[in-house]
């Protein structure tokens, strides 16, 4: 009988450059999912009893072990231990291999993200538990600002070294700057 | 000339560089104009068409004249301003467009000929003989055009792109920018004050001013103090913003290790893009000129140039100055002049009317007939009031007015509005909406002015924004200048010899004259019949004078002429950091599959599809051509067993009720009958009624299917289902996702293909042709999907990606003991060309169903995207390109891209019969084969066609048969 080793998207040490940390980061299981058609408010009530909700496009719910993180029309990702009665209002599909998930956080990250997203991520405009479905440099992604200085980006896990690479070039660039590296 | 006790630069700081080969020296805080002025040296270039010797014109951003090349290192630029590069030690300046020197430049000579390369001569010329334009005229044309030359080595430098957003956008960081970022900060907005100089001030840098009974320096300090503290003022020096563009976006360049000694990880530029909910354009005013006769030389420039030379660097232009203007403003440069020591020598006005008292001779309704002094200005000879004069002078200040910057308002192509009480154009009233003009850039000329100005805008704003404005005391304004501006417009003066009206492309009233008599008397026939107004300038200091002149000559008003349309950017932009990011594999995302290391450690040379790196070959040791390796990865793949990733294919997971419906929707033919635990092949099309893709489709379980498509299709595939979910079927039970990425694939093709998934998950496995099953994989679940791309008894077997690499590594373990072993993308074709599979190749975007030879796949008995199309006359039937296969004689080759002919006709574009997608050698037939489309090539079957590729002298005759070459039956495929 075959045994299989798992092997992670990107085997990177965390890189710490002038105010700004990037690392890899395991999210654990990943799946997304769409409600089924007429049980919208039976998913609700139900997610409401996990301490969870669908949220508004934009936005993350958490409690403390899962996460539900808006991705689209009519499509959410559950991110955590997946709920078993889930499936009986919702279709879901894993995508737990399909994202490679980065870290970057510092006083600087917002900073190193305007070089990498065309967002407004002024505190006000893009808070804590906002999140966006935008492209990274010319790969598909979800920003999700966990707290005031953290981020977390999703991407393809095939993309993952070029994510990488982008990332750490914009924080070279800004940590060039200095002091504020506007 | 330097003069000890002014200008802002560091004397402590000497800099030293090198102009066209010679060492100077300057001071930090210079700039390559005011140092070279300040080493007496006033010729720096010579005019783009006439060769003639020229000086500095301006300082600032706006000089038509030195241009200049800079050698930094390996980075060669040529086209740069020397009044915008702030010298560091060491850098190399040269001047442009001479040889084989700035002071004896052979091409002067077009300045002879002159009368003969007025403006269009080149639509009059260079016609006769004939067959002297490709052998003479061209090649001597392409070596005296252009200006300044490229280096021929890749660009090495590293730049930077970037996004910012702010409540408010201030462009220009003079008095009413200074005003307008200070009131909107004061009451909280985000904002953002952009300006191109190395520090804000603007005008307060070059003028003699006093705000509030003091030297304006130390209000400008003061204010900047404030503004760096605030938290929500981002002030951004070296900035020019280049474009306005729709929705509050602006384009803007950064300088930021440009012109300054390399610094570690700075990049150069960095090209922005910014995004305001409001914006004020507080860009300032540009002077202009006057035309008359040779008003062209060193030692001519601006006046508000010579007094800020002065002012700003300390910097004498001359040792006997002369101002010649037709309004008060100009005066200020022989006040500041004089107050600095400097020799004037007269003030010469157009105007009868103006002040005469001065400290020096002023003369009044003056006329310049004539200015001499080739290499450098010596004397100007004038009409006045009085008689006439001759006077010794080697710099005059020229003052004709100032133009408002208002460029950036007009780029939403808006034009601007003639103000007579200025001689000048204005913004229009909401020009562009979210945007306001303050300052000298809205005609707002004084300094008091323009503050006020630029603090109303910001109040304007925050009304526009709903924001509370701050209290009155926060409002005070300063004492400061508030001169009324008194100008007499003249454009130009009467003269037979050459009066220049746009210096940077060597445009004189001639050739406007000229363009007037032949009729081009539209303002964008004028400038594109001259070419005034496009240089690299774009005409900043002459484009009104232009205009107004065409007015003049051809007895129209100013306001009916109008002004030609303003474009993006409103300074050089370079490419290098518009770019940035992009150069090698910048420009797009690498995508590594699972098994990727380890191919590469077999020694696989990667090709890439659609983003992703794939295997082209596995070269064993002895084997010395790819084609050697590829002809036995086939032979391995139809005799023992072949291992290749496919994870790359598309996956798209389609779940709900209405899944076999929108599946049936989607494709041609129909879905919702395929039992459970069956695949099925299918095609569907676009809305006009050709092939998208194909690919097959899994029923996985109750109201769940897995589609696959092709490699470079995915993402087209994923955004059609998208769309016609959301479009057609919105309130349908649906959900779709791609799961591209969650699996790892991989094809075990060949008759022992079956033995090694038994061997490798420990249990038989009994799947027919087309079925799907699930298979554990200790505690995975794995996916088995008996399809095949290459004719033989294969399988696919996915695991979820995390598996990917593990699985390979153990695949091509078991595939040895089989006498098997990997394959690549060369294999994977041949082998799919020789069973007449299908790829994009063959799916190009302009076939259809029928032309493939599918129409018995369209369903009759329900609707589908691109039915209806598909049947419109034209796209089926006789006359059709239909999908046949070649077979070559042995020993002969042929190629894609290759064209048919008939054998008894010339191989010429008018009997042309179609063209080969796809072609290979078969070493399962010994021969070449190929996939081609053939009108009416169907019936054709079992004739020849000759085929011909002209690029690559290749000429065969090829038997047209079915495109199925191998295994016709498909009893290896089912076995």
């Amino acid at each position: 009988m075959v045994s299989l080793i798992p092997t992670p998207p990107l085997t990177v040490p965390p890189i710490f450059l002038g105010a700004c940390q990037l690392a890899t980061v395991d999210l654990g299981p990943l799946a997304s999912f769409t409600p089924k058609k007429g049980q919208e408010s039976a998913l609700q009530a139900y997610l409401a009893t996990l301490d969870l909700a669908c949220p508004p496009p934009n936005h993350a719910q958490s409690n403390s072990t899962q996460s539900v993180l808006w991705a689209g029309a009519a499509q959410w990702f559950f991110q955590g231990p997946l709920p078993e009665k889930l499936m009986q209002f919702a279709y879901v599909s894993d995508q737990s291999d399909g994202w490679a998930t980065l870290s970057l956080s510092g006083a600087t990250a917002p900073n190193v993200l305007a070089r990498l997203y065309p967002l407004d991520l002024r505190e006000k405009v893009f808070g804590v538990g906002q999140l966006a479905r935008a492209p990274l440099m010319h790969m598909a992604s979800l920003l999700h600002r966990t707290k005031p200085r953290e981020f977390t980006l999703y991407v393809f896990r095939s993309m993952a070294q070029t994510a990488w690479h982008e990332v750490k070039t914009a924080m070279i660039h800004v940590a060039a700057r200095g002091r504020d590296g506007v | 000339m330097r003069l000890d006790h002014l200008g802002a630069i560091d004397r402590s700081m000497p800099v030293n560089f090198e102009f066209d080969g010679v060492a100077y020296s300057g001071f930090a805080g210079d700039t390559l104009a005011s140092a070279l002025l300040a080493n007496g040296v006033k010729l720096t270039g010579r005019s783009f068409k006439y060769h003639r010797p020229r000086g500095i014109f301006t300082i600032g951003s706006a000089e038509p004249n030195a241009m200049i090349t800079l050698i930094e290192g390996a980075q060669r630029t040529p086209n740069l301003r020397a009044s915008m590069i702030e010298i560091y030690e060491g850098i190399r300046a040269f001047s442009q467009n001479n040889w084989p020197s700035l002071r004896h430049d052979v091409m002067a000579i077009n300045d002879v000929f002159s009368p003969f390369l007025g403006a269009g001569f080149y639509y009059k010329t260079f016609m006769w003989p004939r067959k002297f334009w490709e052998n003479i005229y061209e090649p001597v044309i392409r070596r005296a055009a252009g200006l300044g030359s490229l280096a021929t080595e890749p660009d090495q430098s590293v730049s930077e792109k970037a996004f910012a957003h702010c409540d408010l956008l201030v462009i220009g960081g003079g008095p009413a920018g200074l005003l307008a970022a200070r009131t909107a900060a004061r009451a909280g907005l985000d904002v953002i004050l952009a300006d191109e100089d190395t520090t804000l001030g603007g005008r307060l840098l070059y003028e003699q001013e006093e705000i509030d009974d003091a030297p304006a320096s130390l209000w400008l300090q003061k204010l900047l103090i404030e503004l760096r503290a605030l938290p929500n003022v981002r002030l951004m020096t070296r900035t020019t913003v280049t474009g306005l563009y729709d929705g509050g976006t602006f384009s803007a360049l950064e300088r930021v290790s440009l012109h300054m000694q390399p610094a570690g990880d700075l990049p150069r530029e960095c090209f922005w893009r910014i995004v305001a909910k409001h914006a004020i354009l507080a860009a300032g005013a540009l002077e202009r000129p006057i035309a008359f006769a040779n008003n062209d030389r060193p030692g001519i420039m601006l006046a508000n140039a010579v007094r800020g030379y002065v002012n700003r660097f300390g910097v004498v232009p001359g040792l006997k100055v002369s101002i010649f203007a037709n309004n008060d403003d100009a005066r200020r440069t022989a006040r500041d002049l004089m107050a600095a020591g400097v020799n004037v020598v007269a003030i010469l006005d157009s105007r009868a009317d103006a002040p005469s008292a001065e400290n020096c001779p002023v003369y009044l309704k003056v006329e310049i007939l004539n200015t001499e002094g080739r290499h450098g200005l010596t004397h100007l000879r004038f009409r006045h009031a009085a008689g006439e004069a001759y006077l010794a002078t080697d710099c005059l200040g020229l003052s004709g007015g100032w133009n408002p910057s208002l460029h950036l308002a007009c780029h939403m192509n808006g034009r601007p509005a003639w103000n007579d009480a200025i001689a000048a154009f204005v913004p229009s009233v909401d020009m562009v909406a979210g945007l306001t003009t303050a300052g000298a850039a809205a005609g707002v000329f004084s300094t008091l002015g323009a503050m006020r100005s630029g603090q109303d805008a910001a109040l304007a704003a925050l009304i526009s924004l709903k924001v509370k404005a701050p209290a009155k005391s926060k409002l005070r304004l300063p004492d400061a200048d508030d001169a009324t501006y008194r100008i007499t417009p003249l454009w130009a003066q009467k003269s037979d010899t050459r009066a220049w009206v746009d210096l940077a492309n060597d445009v004189t009233t001639k050739d406007i004259d000229l363009a007037v008599q032949e009729g081009f008397i539209s303002v964008e026939h004028m400038k594109r019949y001259t070419t005034q107004g496009m240089a690299p300038d774009q005409g900043k200091s002459a484009n009104v004078l232009a205009l107004a002149y065409l007015a003049d000559t051809s007895g129209r008003e100013i306001a009916q002429t109008g002004t030609t349309t303003f474009r993006p950017p409103f300074a050089p932009q370079s490419i290098g950091a518009m770019g940035a990011g992009g150069q090698k594999k910048g420009f797009a995302p690498e995508r590594f599959l699972t098994s990727h290391a380890a191919s590469v450690s077999l020694g696989a040379p990667m090709i890439e599809a659609g983003l992703w790196y794939r295997p082209s070959y596995f070269p064993q040791k002895g084997e010395t051509t790819w084609r050697e390796t590829c002809d036995r990865e086939v032979g391995l793949v139809r005799s023992a067993v072949g291992v290749c990733d496919v994870s790359t294919l598309g996956k798209i997971d389609i779940q709900g009720q209405d899944a076999a419906r929108f599946l049936d929707f989607i494709y041609t033919n129909t879905m919702s009958t395929l039992p459970e635990g069956r695949v099925r092949y299918g095609i569907m099309l676009r809305e006009d009624g050709h092939v998208l893709d194909d690919g097959t489709t899994a029923h996985l379980g109750p109201n769940h299917y897995l589609m696959t498509t092709t490699t470079s299709a995915a993402s087209q595939v994923m955004r059609h289902l998208d769309f016609v979910h959301q479009a057609y079927c919105a309130d349908w039970d649906l959900s779709t996702i791609s799961v591209t990425e969650n699996w790892a694939q991989f094809a075990i093709a060949g008759p022992k293909a079956r033995a090694l998934i038994e061997s490798l998950s420990g249990q038989p496995i009994n799947l027919s042709f087309m079925g799907f099953v699930n298979l554990q994989l200790s505690e995975i679940v794995a996916r088995v999907f008996r399809i095949s791309f290459s004719g033989e008894e294969s399988y696919e077997l996915a695991v979820p990606a995390r598996y990917g690499a593990s699985l390979w590594h153990k695949l091509i373990v078991l595939a040895k003991t089989y006498e098997g072993g990997p394959y690549g993308m060369e294999a994977l074709n041949v082998l799919r060309i020789e069973k007449g599979l299908l790829t994009h190749a063959e799916m190009h975007g302009r076939v259809t169903a029928f032309d493939l030879g599918l129409s018995s796949k369209m369903s009759s008995k329900k609707d589908f995207i691109g039915r209806a199309a598909a049947g419109r006359a034209g796209l089926l039937g006789p006359g059709r390109e239909e999908l046949v296969g070649l077979i070559a004689p042995v020993g002969h080759t042929i190629s894609a891209g290759a064209h048919l002919y008939p054998t008894d006709k010339a191989p010429v574009r008018e009997n042309d019969q179609g063209y080969v997608t796809s072609a290979c050698y078969s070493p399962t037939l010994g021969r070449y084969l190929a996939l081609a489309f053939l009108r009416d090539g169907r019936e054709k079957q079992g004739q020849e066609i000759r085929l011909v590729d002209h690029l690559r002298d290749l000429d065969v005759l090829c038997q047209v048969e079915n495109p199925v070459f191998y295994d016709n039956t498909g009893e290896r495929l089912r076995g």
